[in-house]
């Protein structure tokens, strides 16, 4: 009776340990899922930080335009932005310039080393002390019009480019090289470690069409060999390997069918 | 007399820093130009024969020493996507002599 009760106990005061951490995360609402929040030298210059929305920038441009083009880090924070890089034409400002235009739509000019009462709306439109709900409008006005996915933020971007809805935008005058085309590696089955569970057909087609090959390789994936790697996971959660961008910005790693597909023969 | 002198001593200065300020613009536009021809391949890696992808990653490690020297927001850009394209180009190398030994 007195070990009943002493497991009861243990478990009781486990449960409340891991609450009380908080390990269990909250999940973002679909306009804010894939928001990154830049915070370097913002505050340092009076300014709140920069509150990045993914969905804004990818529905229009790939994720290799700005993450090797344009120089930007995977991970917040490490690439270390400044005004002055912005004001020279770089990170930011290699579009948010004044000059730019997108659909023939001058694209707003970020930072300034100096501001007035006028200048500072335009700072808040990145430097978002708190939500914005004609951001939130923006973006479920978007959302109407794109296939439906239950995770993320309910968006399947991957039927959306497929289909056409975006028109991917992948280089930029000044900024980009002119490269020939690419030959698309085959797609190939990685078997699950779970028995029962659909093996997953990792397509490298699906992935070149926003990231080209230096964002995966070799930062992310750096195995040579196939089959050498294994992957898992538990580290995958832990933002390795796919976990770098599924998760935070493409679709989560809890909607499994994604991308364990192949159903098991036999 | 020396209004003369003094007007070319101020012709030659003003001459030798815009000779200055071109052979600079020159040597920038240079680096850039070796920059953009070596790493716009990253997308042909998979067909680059070891031999060429050891070319340029050699190019790649001259290059950074170029970039190192630029002011800060050159170097923070570019040394990131040099970084990035000579990964690749070693990766791919990597990968091409490890099929070789395989065979």
């Amino acid at each position: 009776m007195k070990r009943m009760v002493l497991v009861c106990l243990i478990l009781l005061a486990s449960t409340g340990l891991i609450w009380g951490a908080g390990t269990k995360k909250k999940k973002p609402l679909p306009q804010d899922f894939g928001t990154v929040t830049i915070s370097n030298y913002s505050q340092q210059a009076g300014m709140p930080p920069v509150m990045f929305d993914h969905w804004v920038h990818r529905k229009n441009y790939t994720c290799r335009l700005c993450h090797v083009d344009i120089g930007f880090g995977m991970t917040a924070n490490s690439t270390q932005i400044r005004a002055a890089d912005n004001a020279k034409g770089y990170f930011c400002g290699a579009c948010h310039n004044g000059t730019s235009t997108f659909n023939k739509v001058k694209i707003f000019q970020s930072c300034a080393t100096s501001y007035d009462r006028e200048d500072y709306k335009r700072c808040v439109k990145c430097h978002a002390l708190e939500k914005d709900p004609a951001r939130e409008e923006a973006f479920y006005r978007f959302l109407e019009k794109m296939p439906k996915e239950t995770f993320g933020n309910g968006i399947n971007w991957e039927k959306a480019e497929e289909a056409g809805l975006l028109k991917l935008t992948d280089s930029l005058d000044g900024v980009s090289f002119k490269k020939s085309s690419m030959k698309v590696q085959a797609d190939f089955a990685l078997k699950s470690k779970v028995e029962g569970m659909p093996e997953i057909i990792f397509s490298h087609a699906k992935h070149t069409v926003w990231n080209g090959c230096e964002v995966c390789h070799p930062d992310i994936f750096v195995g040579i060999k196939k089959g050498a790697t294994k992957y898992s996971m538990i580290e995958l959660f832990d933002g390795k390997y796919c976990g770098v961008c599924h998760d935070k910005v493409a679709f989560p790693q809890t909607n499994c069918k994604r991308c364990h597909v192949k159903p098991v023969s036999g | 007399m020396t209004s003369l002198v003094k007007r070319g001593l101020l012709a030659a200065v003003a001459g030798l820093f815009l000779l200055g300020l071109i052979a600079s613009a020159q040597a920038e536009e240079a680096w850039k130009a070796e920059f953009e021809q070596t790493c716009s391949k990253t997308s042909q890696t998979m067909t680059l024969s070891p031999d060429e992808l050891k070319k340029l990653v050699d190019k790649c490690d001259a290059l950074q020493q170029v970039i190192e020297t630029q002011e800060a927001s050159v170097r923070k850009v570019y040394l990131k996507r040099l970084q990035l394209c000579r990964n690749l180009y070693s990766y791919m190398l990597d990968y091409k002599k490890e099929a070789q030994n395989a065979k």
